[in-house]
């Protein structure tokens, strides 16, 4: 009797003291998903807002939307190529790579496998005018994003870690959070002014006696627009990952025999592996739902995701498509996170 | 009552100009002045039981006057200055809010209790609001300045009696260049759809309708043209053209234009202007096959909470000399008859220098942009622009390069000559090079301190 008075309180208590946050998150995450949903199944009214009336339009539209202008078997034989091109590129290096770290080449095969498929699919997303391809293209570009942050921050966390002093480390990561002191939106602006046809850039191009470049409102301009506002976003978790791992482990591996590249591979990588899991799921979220970037770096041409929200439920009234996109960028997100935390964390890798 | 008040406002306007004349002409011409001021004097006393009430006679009656009002614009679309003008003169402070799109001034009214008094959105925004019933009618009577309004801008297509709405400011949509940049000046859309000779350093406006329409009326068609077909020719244009424009751009595109960054531009006429500021060499035409006339106006949401002080702001800026500093300020065309005579000459320099006078030729050209039901094929239109994914690669902007379309022909050897910015005789905006910043239509205001700024121009000469 006392037992089952105790559990009650404690789980009287665990409930009085859940139910704010739940309330909070039911208000302010599940019934605003759940109003999108079912936005998006509504229909459009000009001047922005849905009738009620139940209408499949949206999702046709994101579906079937677009002509396949230039696309067709040619596109797909194209991309097809590309990929397998590009996987075979990488593959060599990568399978020498792994000969070198004494392990199996398998690994290295899935991973050229998967830069051959990020370049079909980009290729593809590049021919075809669908949201198919814009929500395939944003997703490419934002692990392309994620890729070369991890290769620019890792070094530097490295770097930054490796300091002695402690005010050097601090200085150092302090020019790391700089950016984050001024508006993001101002960041981009200096982007444009940097990579702009009268830019200085460009002067130091022609002073140099070549032709300008049209660096502006390119795909290099959007990538590098999304690497640089998410560069902290990993610096900063992989500082931390590699703070916290211990370096007796890494020589005793090294008095073992271990060669510097299996150390790193072997010892180093799955040491840091949490920072790295956090690290790539910030920056690819952020750059997944970038809307400053190309709208301020691509000219308008380049669009991501976002854009197309925008489009949607701005000038063009039609709040049930951009609320059925929402939703299928919403679950792209999710799964994106759930396959990479959700199973790696299973693994206890996080 | 109005018909009343109207009288009583005009009685007064005659009496203080009277009385104007008589001081200036105090030392000199006293025979000519005194029996004008004699006349409106005997008129006016027993006309009007309260003359000190307001004193200027555009501040409508003080007992009905709010002490504060909220007013939604369009982002530095409004001299600030006006804005204290008018809380000195008539006591009623402005907060003033902005807006970047008419999409945002909807959604900002359509919620309801938005606490704005007086809202300024473009034409094709009314016809919307007003369809949804967001909009109280407008009481003439108590704007007796709306007499003033040249007939051509009134009775637009979205409020066809002027029920709802009065014209602030209009301008027309079409192509802003470098003179610098082309051989022989371009009349056609043709240097943009066809043969587009500058590469990277030409833009269009994102702007579904605007981009859409130019193409259709290249093609031959109408700026509103809603057929299927028609559109698929349009969107297959662009999508051409789109690889060689710069970009699509709203918001930046006006200061590149000053700055040299991009050297040919389609644009609206204010925003030609406003470059002409920074680079005397910027042109405007209005493309043969034709360009958008679009118009600014005035609107008192349904459920304004100053609605009456609301009537009076908007009499307050049909004002003659209020209306010349904002047509100073926005480089825009005025509605207000009583305006032009106001203008400095540093605003007509500009519209002159820029190409920018709006002539019966010039006006047959422009269609006005109709927006409703049947037009939303323009935004999947501008979806399928949007989504397409193939954007430029890196390009050589200088000579021949690997994009260009017709690019070299008939160009001077070792390239064109670079636009000269700074031209003697250049008259600069205040506060020098123009701000980029986010506004999707405005440009942003440069000047530092508002009280400061009348208007956009220092003297030149």
């Amino acid at each position: 009797m006392a037992a089952t008075t105790f559990a009650q309180r404690r789980r009287r208590r665990i409930a009085a003291l859940l139910a704010p946050g739940l309330t909070w998150i039911t208000l302010v995450y599940i019934v605003p998903a759940a109003l999108i949903v079912l936005y998006s199944l509504l229909s459009p009214k000009l001047g922005g807002g849905v009738v009620w009336e139940l209408s499949s339009d949206a999702w046709n539209e994101v579906v079937s939307k677009g002509r396949r202008s230039e696309a067709g078997w040619g596109t797909l034989g194209s991309a097809a190529v590309r990929a397998l091109a590009a996987a075979a590129v990488a593959t060599l290096p990568l399978a020498a790579c792994a000969r070198w770290l004494r392990r199996s080449e398998r690994g290295a095969l899935a991973v050229a496998a998967a830069v051959g498929a990020l370049v079909g699919v980009n290729h593809l997303a590049s021919s075809y005018n669908n949201y198919a391809a814009i929500f395939a293209r944003s997703v490419a570009w934002s692990v392309w994003a994620t890729a070369l942050c991890v290769g620019l921050a890792l070094p530097l966390a490295v770097f930054i870690s490796s300091r002695r002093s402690r005010i050097t480390k601090n200085a150092l990561l302090v020019a790391v959070m700089i950016p984050f002191w001024t508006s993001m939106l101002v960041r981009t602006f200096a982007i444009r002014f940097m990579l702009s046809n009268t830019g200085p850039l460009n002067s130091v191009i022609e002073s140099l006696g070549f032709d300008r470049v049209v660096f502006l409102n390119t795909r290099f301009a959007v990538l590098l627009g999304l690497v640089y506002t998410a560069l902290p976003f990993m610096v900063l978790p992989l500082y931390a990952a590699v703070e916290r791992c211990d370096r007796t482990q890494m020589e005793a591996a090294r008095d073992l025999g271990a060669q510097p590249p299996q150390v790193f591979w072997d010892v180093f990588v799955p040491l840091i592996r949490p920072g790295l899991t956090v690290g790539s799921i910030m920056v690819f979220v952020l750059s997944v739902s970038q809307y400053l970037v190309p709208t301020l770096l691509g000219g308008g041409k380049t669009n991501m995701i976002a854009n197309m929200l925008d489009l949607q439920f701005g000038e063009a009234f039609n709040w049930p498509l951009g609320a059925a996109v929402a939703t299928v960028f919403s679950l792209i997100t999710i799964l994106s996170l759930y396959f990479v935390v959700g199973r790696r964390d299973r693994a206890g890798l996080l | 009552m109005n018909l009343f008040t109207k009288r009583a406002a005009l009685l007064r306007l005659v009496a203080v100009a009277a009385v104007g004349a008589v001081l200036a002409a105090g030392c000199g011409d006293d025979d000519e002045a005194a029996p004008v001021a004699a006349a409106p004097e005997t008129t006016v006393a027993p006309a009007e039981p309260a003359p000190a009430a307001s004193e200027t006679g555009r501040c409508g009656d003080p007992e009905r006057l709010a002490d504060s009002i909220n007013f939604l614009n369009w982002a530095d679309y409004i001299d600030p200055a006006i804005l204290d003008m008018f809380e000195e003169e008539c006591g009623v402070s402005v907060t003033l809010d902005t807006h970047v799109a008419n999409e945002d001034a909807i959604a900002k009214v359509a919620v309801g209790n938005s606490g704005y008094s007086l809202v300024i959105v473009t034409d094709y925004a009314i016809a919307i609001m007003a369809d949804q019933e967001l909009l109280a009618p407008l009481d003439l009577s108590l704007i007796p300045n709306s007499a003033n309004l040249d007939p051509n801008q009134m009775s637009a297509y979205y409020d066809p009696d002027n029920i709802y709405s009065l014209p602030y400011q209009y301008s027309t949509t079409g192509f802003a260049f470098d003179v610098t940049a082309y051989e022989t000046p371009p009349t056609s859309w043709s240097v943009i759809f066809d043969e587009n000779p500058l590469c990277g350093e030409s833009s269009l406006l994102e702007d579904q309708r605007e981009v859409i329409g130019a193409a259709l009326v290249y093609l031959g068609y109408d700026w509103n043209e809603t057929d299927p077909a028609a559109h698929e020719q349009a969107l297959e244009l662009i999508l051409e053209a789109r690889d060689c424009v710069s970009a699509f751009d709203s918001a930046n595109y006006y200061g590149d234009l000053g700055s040299g960054e991009i050297l040919a531009a389609m644009s609206w006429g204010f925003a030609a202007g406003i470059a002409y500021l920074d680079n005397p060499n910027v042109r405007y035409i209005i493309p043969e096959e034709g360009g958008i006339i679009w118009q600014d106006a005035m609107v008192v949401p349904a459920d304004a909470p100053e609605a009456y002080t609301a009537h009076v702001l908007i009499n307050y800026m049909l004002e003659p000399d209020i209306g010349a500093l904002i047509t100073e300020f926005t480089i825009g065309y005025t509605p207000n008859l009583t305006v032009p005579p106001e203008l400095s000459d540093d605003y007509f320099d500009v519209i002159e220098g820029a190409g920018l006078v709006l002539t019966d030729d010039i006006r047959e050209r422009l269609t006005w942009q109709v927006r409703d039901e049947r037009h939303a094929i323009f935004a999947d239109t501008w979806a399928e622009v949007l989504l397409y994914g193939s954007g430029p690669p890196l390009r050589g902007a200088g000579g021949g390069g690997g994009g260009r379309r017709g690019g070299g022909a008939g160009r001077p050897p070792g390239g064109r000559p670079r636009p000269d910015r700074h031209a003697e005789g250049a008259c600069r905006a205040p506060g020098g090079r123009p701000r980029r910043g986010p506004p999707r239509r405005r440009r942003p205001h440069a000047g530092a301190d508002p009280r400061e700024v009348h208007t956009r121009f220092t003297p030149c000469r």
